[in-house]
């Protein structure tokens, strides 16, 4: 999958058609679409193609529990296009979207649903929409992400990686924690594969780390609470605690252009958001959001820190100490 | 009844009873042998988590994660303070705070349990400003029986305000010790409508965040929750405001004694700084909040309309 070329003008005018339709309008399915049912999925393939000779694979894997609704209908109804822009910005030629749905496979009926690899504006949006968005989760506190992690790795397969070694994006949204393996029981029923063991998800976070670039998207400071501490021990860094929601886009487009060394560092990217009609307050939550994977990145941050290795220990001065010893 | 046989199909040898369910390699001919074409290994996802954590030799040991440290960034009566990367694929940065011989065990667990509680506060602004604080991440120990405590702070922070200092001996810009006030009485009133009280506000503890005027309360080993009923809360929490208000004067002065307000300083500011400093019953009736605001009437009368100024940690910065 993956061929055709993307318009902008075609995507905005697709989601500005439903700008004002009701969640249950824009996501109509109640079930999950049978081609998106992953029961029998052997492979889905991001490839390059005449029009796409740098196809890279991103893979968008949404919480469809009742919390998390509100970022696929943003995606549907305001900010997919700006995604696509923002990677345009960034030098990201031959984006390929996939679009995957998560819900909680100890209580929810369409628990995995997954998309293809595409390139034009209506295929994505089709399988955007297509998603069912089940709205369950079974009050534990647990999402099934980690099936995410699994699909990536045993049921995708990029051009960008194979020929280039150039890893895949896969970003996850979500606010709750992930359950701590994957069972077999339920790879079995969902997918069919005959997994011998169950895999323990840090596992299944490093075989999906070898070829894409790995990270969780948690919508708000408020929710960060719930699921930041476990998360953090899984992915490190690669946790990015957002103010809003709606900012999951521009988050998603400025990771892969920083991580793509498009853009030279959070200064650079407050000018591409800015010039890209992101308001400035957005742009201010996102780079806040971006600061510590940035830092990560950069070779230099760890030389701005100032080191007191050379000085003598920090100790408090006698006026501290006779005013509040 | 059906007998099946447990046999490989490369060599004949027999199978263990685990080829039933998995993957098994035949002890043989070292084929693996799986029951079908839809059998997935688990083995293989397995290789690829050792593969991920086997990519940067570690220096220090905490629980059962590897750290590889990037720099010292200080040390004070406690503690050796270390900057250091989780090792593994995906990696975290985190700060180490390292006991020093002697300092008791319970030292670094009551500051892991402070930070928890600060963590999980319920006042409100909880969610922001519970980002505006350390985190703690895990607690151990290190391969020579030192404790360690590994930290999550804020990104961004350059050193401590006594690190500045001792770039600026001739003392900073008032300008700047506006925002500096501000930022640690906002983040304060935080803690105290929490019933926290720090207990130990020098600038030691304060790390500045030169590029978005941001300052990061450390040091919280010494907190204590005080019963919102408590007789004495007000007193701690003006304890706190009173040095937060003397590292304030610190950063002013130019002297290394007890710090003078220099002349220089604009009277509303001076004044300000004089009374919070020296006058408890005051403090206390103001609280953090009531301070911040009168600091933003002060500055205003003595700077005018707030506007950023750049601000610089060392003067060749």
């Amino acid at each position: 999958m993956g061929h055709g070329n993307y318009s902008h003008a075609a995507h905005a005018a697709l989601v500005a058609d439903r700008a004002s339709a009701s969640r249950t309008e824009v996501f109509a399915q109640r079930g999950c679409h049978p081609l998106m049912d992953p029961r029998g999925l052997k492979m889905r393939e991001s490839r390059d193609s005449a029009d796409h000779p740098h196809s890279l694979g991103i893979v968008f894997a949404l919480d469809v529990t009742g919390s998390m609704g509100d970022i696929p209908q943003i995606l549907a109804t305001r900010e997919l296009p700006t995604f696509m822009t923002l990677l345009n910005a960034c030098g990201v030629a031959d984006p390929q979207l996939l679009f995957m749905a998560i819900g909680d496979a100890t209580s929810d009926q369409a628990p995995l649903q997954v998309g293809q690899f595409e390139s034009t504006a209506e295929l994505m949006d089709q399988w955007l929409t297509w998603s069912y968005l089940e709205s369950g989760g079974g009050g534990s506190g647990e999402e099934s992400y980690e099936l995410a992690f699994y699909m990536v790795a045993q049921h995708t397969d990029m051009d960008c990686w194979v020929k280039r070694r150039k890893k895949g994006y896969l970003f996850i949204t979500g606010d709750e924690l992930p359950y701590p393996s994957i069972s077999r029981h339920q790879i079995g029923t969902l997918v069919g594969d005959s997994l011998d063991e169950d895999i323990a998800i840090e596992e299944a976070i490093a075989a999906a780390a070898e070829t894409y670039h790995v990270f969780f998207l948690v919508p708000d400071l408020k929710r960060r609470r719930n699921c930041e501490a476990r998360w953090r021990e899984l992915l490190g860094d690669n946790v990015i605690c957002m103010e809003a929601p709606q900012d999951a886009c521009a988050v998603a487009a400025s990771i892969v252009g920083l991580t793509e060394r498009a853009i030279a560092d959070l200064g650079a990217l407050s000018g591409i958001l800015a010039a890209n009609a992101i308001e400035p307050e957005r742009v201010s939550a996102v780079v806040r959001a971006l600061r510590p994977y940035a830092d990560l990145l950069d070779p230099n941050a760890v030389r701005r820190v100032h080191s007191g290795s050379a000085g003598a220990p920090a100790m408090a001065s006698q006026w501290w100490k006779r005013l509040f010893a | 009844m059906d007998a099946i046989s447990l046999i490989c199909p490369q060599c004949g040898g027999p199978l263990p009873r685990q080829a039933l369910w998995r993957t098994v390699t035949c002890l043989y001919c070292t084929a693996d042998v799986t029951r079908s074409e839809d059998v997935v290994q688990a083995s293989r996802f397995r290789a690829a988590y050792q593969r991920s954590v086997a990519l940067a030799a570690p220096t220090i040991r905490c629980g059962h994660r590897d750290y590889r440290t990037l720099a010292q960034l200080g040390a004070g009566a406690h503690a050796k303070i270390m900057l250091a990367d989780r090792v593994g694929a995906l990696t975290e940065r985190v700060v180490l705070k390292i006991a020093h011989d002697g300092v008791p065990a319970d030292y670094l667990i009551r500051e892991r349990d402070v930070l928890n509680q600060l963590q999980a506060g319920t006042a409100p602004g909880a969610a922001y400003f519970s980002q505006r604080l350390p985190q703690a991440v895990a607690l151990g120990s290190t391969a020579d029986a030192h404790r360690v405590l590994v930290l999550r702070h804020p990104t961004g922070f350059w050193g401590s305000l006594a690190d500045v200092k001792r770039h600026y001996p001739q003392g900073i810009d008032a300008r700047h010790v506006v925002w500096m006030w501000r930022r640690v009485l906002e983040v304060l009133a935080y803690a105290h409508a929490d019933h926290w009280a720090h207990g130990n506000l020098a600038p030691e503890h304060l790390l500045v965040q030169p590029n978005d005027h941001g300052i990061l309360i450390i040091g919280w080993a010494r907190a204590r929750r005080c019963r919102p009923s408590a007789a004495d809360r007000g007193a701690w929490q003006a304890r706190d405001l009173m040095q937060l208000a003397w590292s304030m004067r610190a950063m002013l002065s130019n002297t290394h004694d007890e710090p003078a307000i220099p002349p220089s300083t604009p009277r509303p500011l001076a004044a300000l700084l004089t009374q919070a400093s020296t006058d408890a019953a005051w403090c206390i009736a103001q609280g953090a909040e009531g301070l911040n605001a009168l600091l933003g009437h002060a500055a205003r009368e003595s700077f005018g309309p707030a506007r950023f100024i750049h601000f610089s940690p060392t003067p060749s910065l």
